[in-house]
C-alpha cells in the first residue's frame, strides 16, 4: 500500500513541527526520513497512523484518507516499532507477540501459527516466547519489538529509531537481518532516523527534513551526489567520505582505472565490491587488487583514490 | 506474664469478639475506599486538575487528627459504625488515592506509546497495560491503608463501634497494663498479618484477586451490617471503658445486681451526648456531672449499693493544720453543705453557662450565707490545690474564699495538677497544704488495701471514710476533714421520659426491666 502525504502542517505553541510537507512512499519500498532532532521527522512518523493529528493537508493510505477511519483501527493494520521497543513488561514475549492479533479476534491458533513463522523469520529462539522482556539482551528485545509489529502482517510498518538504543555491533547485525528478512518483505515501510549510515543501508529512498521542512528526497546516491541546496550539502559533510566509500562501487570507477596486467599476488574483486571495502582489503594485503569485470582492470591504493577523485570531478 | 496470660486466658471469648469486629471495621471501611479510591487516583492521573484536587484534599484529611474527625462527624452520623467506618474509609482514601495515581503516572511512556500505537483503546490501556503495570505500586498503598486502618479503628472503641480498643482505652483509663497489652499487642500483630497477606496476596493472578475481593467484600458487608445493627437488648446501654473493667464497675455491678446486659463501649465525653440524642438509652456517669441537669437526666438510685462511695471531703496535711489550728474551723463551714444537686448545678454553672469558676463559687456562698470579704491576709499563706476538672476547680475557689474570709491567711489556689497521683504528692511534699478528694479514690488510689478489706467497706460511706482517713494520718501524715456532703459516685442515668414510660425508678428496677427483656 502506498502512502501519500499532501500539505501536511502542524503547529505547536511557539514552533512549527511539520510545514506543508508532500511526500509519497510507494508501496514496498522502505523510505528513511533523516534528519536532526526537531526536524520533524518523528512527529511526520505518528502522523501516519494518527497518534498525532496534523492541522491541515491530507494523509492517504492505498488512496484511503486515514481521517475517514477509527484510530485504532488504522493502527492495529499499520505496524510500530520504536526505539525503547515498548515491549510490555509485565507480558511474556509470546504474550506481547500476541497482543494486536488479540485486539483483532484473531484465533489461538492462527496467533500460534503466526508467532512460530516470526520466530523463524526474525530469528527468536522458541525459548524466549515464554520469558519476560527484562530477561532478554538489547538485541533480542529489539527483535522481540519488531516480530510484535509484525505480528498481524499489516501492510504498512513505521519505525522511529528502532536501532538506536543498540551498541553498534549488534545495531549493525540486526539492521542487516532486518534488510534482508523475508517477513519485511513486500511492506511499505518509513524509517525515521538520525543516523545517516542506517538510513544508507536500509533505505531505498531517503528524505531528508530540517526544521519541519523537506530539503531533498531521492536515491541516496542522488543526495549524496547531487544535493538540491547547500543545506543538503552540508547535512552529509561531516560523514561525506564514509557514505561516499561505501557508495561507490569497483564498477563506478572502472574508467579511471588503468588496464594493467595484474601482478601474480592480485586479489580478486567483483565489480559491486564498495570502494570501502576495497580500500580495507588492500590496507591489509598491501597488494594489488584484479577486477573481474568484462575488461578487467587492476587497482593498488592510489590508483583507487586517483579514481575515486575524477569520479567526484565529472558530478 | 503470667498474670497477663490469666488476662487473656479470662477474656477469650470478648478478645476473640473484640478481634472479629476489630477485621470487621477495617475490611468494611478498606473495600469502599478501594472502590473510591482507585477511580479517584485512575482520574487524577488523566487529570492534572483532578490529581491537585483529590491528592491534596486526601492529604488534609490525612492530617486531622482521627479523634477529631471522630468528633466532627458524631454530630452527623450519631455514635456507633457509621463514623468509625467513615473515618477509616477517610484515612484510608489517601494511600489508596495516592499509590494508583504514582503507579499509573510512573508506567513508561514507551510502554503507553506502543500501547497506543499498537491499537488499543483509552479502556484496553486501562485495564490491559495501565492497572497491571501499576498493580505493585497499588497494593503497596492497600497494605499502608490496611496497617493505618487496624491502627485506627483501636478509635472506634471511643464511639461504641468496639474492636480492640475497648481493651486499650479501658486499659489506660485503669492504669491498667495487662489490660492494654491484651488490645495492643493482637492489634499490632493483627497489622503484621494483614500486611503479610496483602503481600502475599500480591502475587496472585488477577482471576483469583477478583475472587478474594469479591470474597471480602461480602465478610465485610455482613460486619457492617452486624455493626449497623448490634444484636442487643430493647434498652441501649453505653459505658465508658474505665467502668467496663474496674471491679466496683460493670463486674461489681453484675455481683450485687445480676444483670448481664449486652453493651456498648464509648467514651466519657461522648455518652452524656449520646444519651441526649437518643442514641443510647442508659450510661453509667459521674453522679455530680453538669449534663445531668443539662440534659434533664434520671439518676437510678442504686439502691442495693453496689457502688462504693465518693464522698468528697478535704484532705490536709497535718503540719498544716498544726500551724494553723483555725483551718480546721474555716474548712469546717463547708462541712455537710454541699448536697449532690447543688455540686451538680455548680458544675451545670461553670461547664454550660460558662460562669468562671471563682464566680460560682462565690456566689454559692453568698447564697449560704458564707461569704466574707477577704481578711487580712497577714498570718501566713496556705495553698489549695486541685486536680485538673471543673469539679475540683470550684472547690477549690470555694476553699480560698472561706478561708481569705474567715481567717487572717492568704489563700492560693493552684489549680490542674492533674489526677491524684500528682495532687497528691504535691500534698506530701509540702507544695499545697490541701486539696479535695473523695473517700473512695484515697482508698483504691492512696491506701490501696487488699481485697478483703475492700470487702468489708463496701457500701458504708462512714466507713470508708474512716479507714481512709485512719490510714493516711498514720502512714502519710495527711487527714481527712469532715465530707462536704456530696457523694461523686458512679451512676447510672437515663432520659426522664423514657424512664418513667418504663417505670424504672432504681437500678433494682433496671435488673427487673433488662430481665423480662
Amino acid at each position: 500500500m502506498n502512502i501519500q502525504l499532501r500539505g501536511i502542517t502542524k503547529r505547536y505553541p511557539g514552533h512549527t513541527a511539520v510545514e506543508t510537507l508532500d511526500l509519497d512512499i510507494a508501496e514496498g519500498e522502505t523510505l528513511a526520513l533523516i534528519g536532526g532532532s526537531g526536524s520533524g521527522k518523528t512527529t511526520t512518523l505518528r502522523m501516519i497512523n494518527r497518534l498525532i493529528e496534523p492541522d491541515s493537508g491530507s494523509i492517504r493510505i492505498g488512496g484511503q484518507d486515514i481521517r475517514t477511519l477509527d484510530p485504532p483501527a488504522l493502527r492495529r493494520r499499520t505496524g510500530y516499532v520504536i526505539q525503547q521497543t515498548g515491549l510490555f513488561p509485565h507480558l511474556t514475549v509470546q504474550d506481547n507477540m500476541a497482543v494486536v492479533p488479540r485486539l483483532l479476534g484473531w484465533p489461538p491458533a492462527q496467533i500460534q501459527r503466526r508467532i512460530h513463522l516470526l520466530c523463524e523469520a526474525l530469528r527468536i529462539d522458541p525459548a524466549w516466547l515464554r520469558r519476560y522482556p527484562a530477561q532478554l539482551s538489547g538485541g533480542q528485545q529489539q527483535r522481540a519489538g519488531l516480530a510484535r509489529a509484525l505480528a498481524a502482517d499489516p501492510p504498512v510498518v513505521l519505525m522511529d529509531e528502532p536501532f538506536g538504543a543498540l551498541d553498534p555491533l549488534t545495531r549493525e547485525d540486526i539492521r542487516e537481518e532486518f534488510r534482508q528478512s523475508e517477513v519485511l518483505r513486500g511492506k511499505t515501510i518509513v524509517l525515521v532516523t538520525h543516523d545517516i549510515q542506517e538510513a544508507f543501508t536500509m533505505g531505498r529512498r531517503i528524505a531528508l527534513m530540517d526544521q519541519g521542512r523537506l530539503l531533498q528526497c531521492g536515491a541516496p546516491q542522488e543526495l549524496l551526489f547531487q544535493p538540491a541546496s547547500p543545506a543538503v550539502a552540508r547535512f552529509f559533510e561531516g560523514q561525506a567520505f564514509g557514505l561516499y566509500l561505501s557508495r561507490l562501487t569497483l564498477g563506478d570507477l572502472l574508467p579511471w582505472l588503468p588496464a594493467l596486467p595484474p601482478g601474480p599476488d592480485a586479489l580478486p574483486a567483483a565489480p559491486h565490491t564498495s570502494l570501502q571495502q576495497a580500500l580495507s582489503l588492500l590496507t591489509r594485503s598491501g597488494g594489488q587488487l584484479r577486477i573481474t569485470a568484462a575488461s578487467p582492470r587492476t587497482a593498488d591504493f592510489q590508483t583507487l583514490l586517483h579514481a575515486a577523485g575524477q569520479y567526484r570531478l565529472t558530478r | 506474664m503470667q498474670s497477663f496470660l490469666a488476662f487473656l486466658a479470662e477474656q477469650a471469648p470478648v478478645l476473640a469478639r473484640q478481634t472479629l469486629t476489630h477485621l470487621g471495621l477495617t475490611f468494611a471501611s478498606l473495600l469502599p475506599a478501594l472502590a473510591l479510591g482507585i477511580p479517584l487516583g485512575i482520574w487524577s492521573a488523566r487529570s492534572p486538575a483532578a490529581a491537585r484536587l483529590w491528592l491534596s484534599l486526601s492529604s488534609a484529611l490525612q492530617t486531622v487528627p482521627s479523634i477529631a474527625l471522630l468528633g466532627v462527624l458524631i454530630p452527623l452520623l450519631g455514635i456507633g459504625a457509621a463514623p468509625a467506618l467513615t473515618v477509616l474509609l477517610l484515612y484510608a482514601l489517601l494511600p489508596v488515592i495516592r499509590n494508583t495515581y504514582t503507579g499509573i503516572r510512573e508506567v513508561s511512556p514507551a510502554v503507553l506509546d506502543a500501547a497506543q500505537g499498537m491499537g488499543m483503546t483509552r479502556r484496553q490501556m486501562l485495564f490491559q497495560v495501565e492497572l497491571p503495570l501499576a498493580l505493585p505500586v497499588l497494593f503497596a498503598g492497600i497494605r499502608t491503608a490496611a496497617v493505618i486502618n487496624v491502627g485506627v479503628a483501636t478509635l472506634a472503641a471511643y464511639i461504641g463501634a468496639g474492636g480492640l480498643g475497648e481493651f486499650i482505652f479501658g486499659g489506660i483509663a485503669l492504669n491498667n497494663p495487662q489490660m492494654i497489652l491484651a488490645g495492643a499487642i493482637p492489634a499490632a500483630l493483627l497489622a503484621l498479618l494483614l500486611d503479610a497477606a496483602l503481600a502475599w496476596m500480591e502475587r496472585w493472578p488477577l482471576r483469583r484477586l477478583r475472587t478474594a475481593v469479591l470474597f471480602l467484600g461480602m465478610l465485610a458487608a455482613a460486619t457492617a451490617f452486624r455493626q449497623a445493627f448490634p444484636p442487643q437488648g430493647r434498652l441501649r446501654i453505653a459505658l465508658q471503658p474505665e467502668f467496663v473493667g474496674r471491679s466496683d464497675g460493670l463486674p461489681g455491678l453484675r455481683r450485687v445486681y445480676g444483670f448481664d446486659p449486652p453493651v456498648v463501649v464509648l467514651s466519657a465525653a461522648l455518652m452524656y451526648d449520646a444519651l441526649a440524642a437518643g442514641e443510647a438509652d442508659l450510661v453509667c456517669g459521674d453522679g455530680t456531672d453538669g449534663r445531668i441537669r443539662a440534659y434533664d437526666l434520671l439518676l437510678l438510685e442504686d439502691d442495693r449499693h453496689a457502688f462504693p462511695p465518693y464522698e468528697a471531703a478535704v484532705l490536709a496535711r497535718q503540719a498544716s493544720l498544726e500551724q494553723h489550728p483555725e483551718l480546721r474551723e474555716a474548712i469546717g463551714l463547708l462541712a455537710g453543705r454541699i448536697t449532690d444537686t447543688a455540686m451538680a448545678a455548680l458544675n451545670y454553672q461553670t461547664d454550660y453557662e460558662k460562669h468562671p469558676p471563682e464566680q460560682v463559687a462565690r456566689a454559692f456562698l453568698e447564697r449560704e450565707g458564707l461569704y466574707h470579704p477577704p481578711r487580712s491576709g497577714k498570718a501566713g499563706k496556705v495553698v489549695v490545690g486541685s486536680k485538673i476538672f471543673t469539679e475540683q476547680f470550684i472547690l477549690a475557689h470555694l476553699l480560698v474564699q472561706l478561708i481569705e474570709g474567715y481567717t487572717e491567711l492568704d489563700a492560693e489556689a493552684k489549680t490542674g495538677l492533674g489526677g491524684t497521683q500528682v495532687c497528691f504528692e504535691a500534698l506530701r511534699r509540702g507544695d499545697i497544704d490541701l486539696y479535695p478528694e473523695y473517700s473512695g479514690t484515697g482508698l483504691q488510689v492512696i491506701v490501696q488495701p487488699g481485697p478483703a478489706v475492700l470487702d468489708s467497706l463496701r457500701g458504708d460511706p462512714a466507713a470508708v471514710l474512716a479507714y481512709v482517713d485512719a490510714q493516711s494520718q498514720r502512714r502519710f501524715g495527711a487527714e481527712w476533714l469532715e465530707p462536704l456532703g456530696f457523694n461523686n459516685t458512679y451512676a447510672f442515668m437515663m432520659r426522664k421520659p423514657q424512664a418513667a414510660a418504663l417505670g424504672i425508678r432504681t437500678l433494682s428496677d433496671l435488673a427487673r426491666y433488662l430481665e423480662s427483656e
